[in-house]
């Protein structure tokens, strides 16, 4: 559980008995890829692999909303129980590559933040963070072209190629396969 | 103070004492159209519980492109992200700006984080608005990937069915992320479709 405290220290550093209630409703789990994780009441803190969260629209179009890499904290919108407006009914998430994780139940989480004020720090962190790279995803959606959101994925993950589809990435980051495969030789070819 | 309280409670219930504490921090301001509410240095450790009108909030990228990310209308609770949550290699930078006469109750960020830390109840409030954000930017970037101009354009006015009454049409177009043409053949043929 040592490389736990290492994930959640990112966010917040907790005590040793936050740290261990906190550990007690976590079970370690593998998953194979193309799995689809439960997004009821889990949460879930992934140790190796790539798991991506994305959502469907009533017109059966599906995006993908987020790449999850190693020492990503996550959870669906579903257990903080805000009704939405229009868009989206739930998030969903399944895996791209074998997986590693710790799962947990989010209200038996919620429950602990309310007793270890440390906890609930650590949640305020998390999603702030996760605010964060909402954010910022709406600010490449609306200011990046096709191209510059691609050189934007390639700056954070250098061999996403090597790791998911191309058509995965191409829902990413919004366009067409037709139109990603357009921006790779357009980059590649002239080098 | 009592309608505050409603729209806090609406978020989350607090306690009386947790408020009387919560509005010590609060003064009362009303903004002119187009001020600024957060852009300066000076703005980032201020909080806003907006109660009547319109504000933005406005991403800039380095070219100096400016594109609405929300639109903020009452009830809504703000802050800036430059001392909180940004981090420091960011590509683009953030302002709050009124569309209308702006009436908001201010205070110091800081300072609720800290009478917020011992009182579980404030401290509720904080995550629960965190939490609706979260949402709120989770739609509105599905909105931008799934939905199509139009769409987008009906979805905001179920969201606030006069918003053209309320700010400028070009100010809803850049919302839209669509230019102001664009933006009034979408109108046309929606609203001469209905005529007929």
């Amino acid at each position: 559980m040592n490389n736990l405290r290492d994930i959640l220290s990112h966010y917040h550093s907790i005590s040793d008995e936050s740290a261990t209630k906190f550990s007690e409703i976590l079970v370690r789990k593998k998953y194979k890829n193309k799995t689809e994780l439960n997004n009821n009441d889990k949460f879930y803190i992934l140790l190796d692999g790539f798991v991506r969260s994305y959502t469907i629209h009533d017109n059966g179009s599906i995006k993908i909303g987020a790449f999850l890499s190693k020492s990503s904290f996550f959870t669906s919108i579903k257990p903080l129980s805000i009704s939405s407006n229009c868009v989206i009914q739930e998030i969903k998430f399944d895996c791209l590559s074998d997986v590693i994780l710790y799962e947990g139940s989010f209200s038996k989480f919620i429950k602990l933040t309310k007793k270890y004020h440390d906890l609930s720090l650590f949640y305020n962190k998390s999603l702030e963070a996760g605010i964060r790279l909402v954010i910022e995803k709406a600010h490449e959606l609306i200011h990046l072209d096709g191209m510059g959101r691609y050189l934007h994925l390639k700056n954070q993950y250098p061999d996403i190629e090597n790791l998911i589809k191309l058509n995965d990435i191409a829902s990413y980051i919004n366009v067409t396969s037709i139109q990603l495969s357009r921006i790779r030789k357009t980059l590649y070819s002239s080098k | 103070m009592e309608n505050i309280k409603s729209i806090l409670n609406r978020v989350e219930p607090i306690s009386d004492e947790s408020f009387n504490e919560l509005s010590k921090l609060l003064t009362k301001k009303t903004y002119a159209k187009k001020s600024f509410l957060i852009k300066k240095l000076k703005d980032f450790d201020k909080f806003f519980i907006l109660i009547d009108g319109i504000a933005r909030s406005v991403t800039i990228d380095q070219y100096g492109d400016k594109n609405t990310r929300s639109l903020l209308y009452q009830p809504s609770m703000f802050v800036s992200l430059k001392n909180n949550i940004q981090n420091q290699n960011h590509i683009f930078s953030t302002e709050f700006q009124c569309l209308t006469e702006v009436t908001v109750y201010e205070g110091n960020f800081k300072q609720f984080k800290k009478i917020a830390a011992n009182r579980i109840d404030l401290w509720k409030l904080y995550t629960r608005a965190l939490e609706i954000n979260m949402i709120y930017l989770i739609e509105k970037n599905a909105m931008n990937s799934h939905l199509n101009a139009t769409e987008r354009y009906l979805c905001l006015k179920k969201e606030i069915p006069n918003i053209e009454n309320l700010i400028q049409l070009n100010q809803i177009a850049n919302y839209l992320n669509i230019t102001p043409i664009q933006f009034s053949r979408i109108r046309k043929k929606i609203y001469s479709f209905n005529k007929n």
